[in-house]
């Protein structure tokens, strides 16, 4: 019997997300697409008569858009909206900024899964040389954080992601949800993976096969001891459920020429 | 010597500014129009360098669309936005959501006038039988307050809406400014008169004369007693903010009278005048001419004249310039 349900939604695509770069905390905007993903999701959740109480989500603006978006299209803007790095996406390093598709063709595409997808590599650090260094490590909201900046990341596994998120779930969203409230996570790929890992319990090696699809509201059902009662269940039209996910695998492929 | 900064502001237009309907409580969206003032204002103080670091608003859409699209136009959308119904605009009871026509009708034109003029009379309570009693109270958002539903308003003067207000003021805001926050209130039009009312210290008398344009960021400077070191600044182009005011009195359509001409010249050869320009009209006029005759001839007046005017009327609250209908 479910005591508790969360919903856990990966934001919709953002501006590099068609040119197939590793976006991380580099603040990307959603692209039109991405916009309509989230007033869809808010749309889906609204029919379906669901009521929210509280939503997370990251430091970054493509998350916090979504948040937006999708409270609007549930006509619920009055809810609170409460942000964190913690919830960030996956810091990439050195990584960051780079296309995949070039990767795949320099390292093979199995390193670039294995980067993507396994549990504990993390890719090298960035450092004050990467383009990207100062966009991110300048910007106030990183001096905000419950952590000095110079303790923040600057590379991180899946591993890593889970080590830094799941404080801040035991700490801050699950005594909300022990009081009855009904919480959406609005994260990242990568972010929302390391957190379902953790309800789900599932294996480090098995990990590497998920992929969420974007702009679709996960809902988890628990118990009182915050065990799954059920498969997690995404919501919407089944069929483009797999198609976007089948798009988001195919973003780690190599193009094949003709 | 200012010690905090604060900004307020009056959200955009909405749905209903147009039709003259109080919307109060029933949560209107903002307009097209609304919508772009509050990028404006983003860009705004995007350009001025602010870095804001808390946004409060109520828990109406309209103020916290502002807050966002501010934040977005700032690039800040990080910063926390904090809401809460204490910064709701004023309820309006039995008035909410009828135009001027149908209060004229329902209620005798003059009473209306008392309504809206007087610092702490009440309008009639709303009850279950008003169209819109439904669509506000068995809103959810109304049982999530720090007070439970039954004990939240029906009907408030102005003077009920600081009573409300002032408690999230001291125990709320007041606590992030101390600790050096930028803090900016995404209010309503009535809910940032309450406060201003209390900041700058202006008399009962004196508030219901003023008005607020919205879509402007207004600065308070404070020092370390909360007290204001100057008077408080609204933000941006200032004939587009004259503009702006003129558009909110327009609504109410009030009749206009002016203080005197030598009293006016004589504020601003002693100094006390900041920021008005100089008007040739009314400088050299000469004449004792104390009224406009009518609304009409006043908006024919210069440019200057109009701007000058308002712009007294903000630093001296002592002067209403005119009586609101």
């Amino acid at each position: 019997m479910s005591k508790y349900k969360v919903f856990v939604m990966r934001h919709g695509e953002g501006a590099w997300t068609k040119e197939n770069r590793f976006c991380s905390w580099v603040d990307q905007r959603l692209s039109e697409d991405g916009v309509k993903e989230a007033l869809a999701c808010g749309h889906l959740l609204r029919e379906a008569g669901y009521h929210l109480d509280v939503v997370f989500t990251s430091l970054l603006s493509r998350s916090i858009h979504t948040a937006w978006l999708l409270l609007e299209a549930m006509g619920q803007e009055w809810v609170p909206v409460v942000k964190s790095w913690r919830l960030n996406e996956r810091h990439y390093g050195a990584l960051i900024g780079l296309n995949r598709a070039e990767m795949a063709l320099n390292h093979g595409e199995e390193q670039v899964k294995q980067w993507r997808r396994s549990y504990d590599l993390t890719p090298p650090p960035i450092d004050k040389s990467h383009p990207y260094f100062l966009e991110i490590y300048n910007d106030r909201r990183y001096s905000t954080c419950d952590i000095s900046k110079e303790d923040l990341p600057k590379s991180e596994s899946l591993k890593d992601v889970l080590e830094r998120l799941q404080p801040y779930w035991d700490g801050t969203i699950v005594p909300e949800i022990k009081q009855g409230k009904s919480v959406l996570i609005s994260g990242h790929g990568n972010s929302c993976r390391a957190l379902l890992k953790h309800l789900q319990g599932i294996s480090d090696a098995d990990i590497v096969n998920v992929t969420l699809p974007t702009g679709t509201p996960i809902l988890i059902e628990l118990d009182e001891n915050f065990r799954p009662t059920k498969p997690m269940q995404l919501l919407g039209d089944q069929d483009a459920i797999q198609a976007a996910i089948r798009k988001v695998e195919d973003q780690g492929k190599v193009k094949q020429t003709p | 010597m200012s010690k905090y900064k604060v900004f307020v502001m009056r959200h955009g237009e909405g749905a209903w500014t147009k039709e003259n309907r109080f919307c109060s409580w029933v949560d209107q969206r903002l307009s097209e129009d609304g919508v772009k003032e509050a990028l404006a204002c983003g860009h705004l103080l995007k350009e001025a360098g602010y870095q804001l670091d808390v946004v409060f608003t109520s828990l109406l859409s309209r103020s916290i669309h502002t807050a966002w699209l501010l934040l977005e136009a700032m690039g800040q959308e990080w910063v926390p936005v904090v809401r809460t119904w204490r910064l709701n605009e004023r309820h309006y009871g039995a008035l909410i959501g009828l135009n001027r026509a149908e209060m004229a009708l329902n209620h005798g034109e003059e009473q209306v006038k008392q309504w809206r003029r007087s610092y702490d009379l009440t309008p009639p309570p709303i009850d279950e039988s008003h169209p819109y009693f439904l669509e506000i109270y068995n809103d959810r958002r109304y049982s999530t307050c720090d007070l439970s539903i039954e004990f939240l308003p029906k009907s408030e003067s102005l003077k009920d809406v600081l009573e409300r207000l002032q408690p999230y003021w001291d125990g709320t805001i007041v606590p992030e400014i101390k600790r050096g926050k930028l803090v900016l209130i995404s209010g309503h039009g009535n809910s940032c008169r309450a406060l201003l009312k209390h900041l700058e210290g202006i008399s009962d008398a004196d508030i219901v004369n003023v008005t607020l344009p919205t879509g402007t960021p207004i600065l308070i400077e404070l020092d370390e007693n909360f007290r204001p070191t100057k008077p408080m600044q609204l933000l941006g182009d200032q004939k587009a903010i004259q503009a702006a005011i003129r558009k909110v009195e327009d609504q109410d359509q009030p009749g206009c009278q002016t203080p005197s001409i030598r009293n006016i010249k004589t504020m601003w050869e002693k100094g006390n005048i900041v920021g008005a320009t100089e008007c040739p009209k009314a400088m050299n006029k000469g004449s004792n001419k104390t009224k406009c005759q009518t609304q009409k001839k006043w908006r024919k007046c210069s440019e200057y004249h109009m701007y000058y005017y308002y712009y007294i009327y903000f630093l001296f609250q002592n002067l209403p310039l005119y009586q609101n209908n």
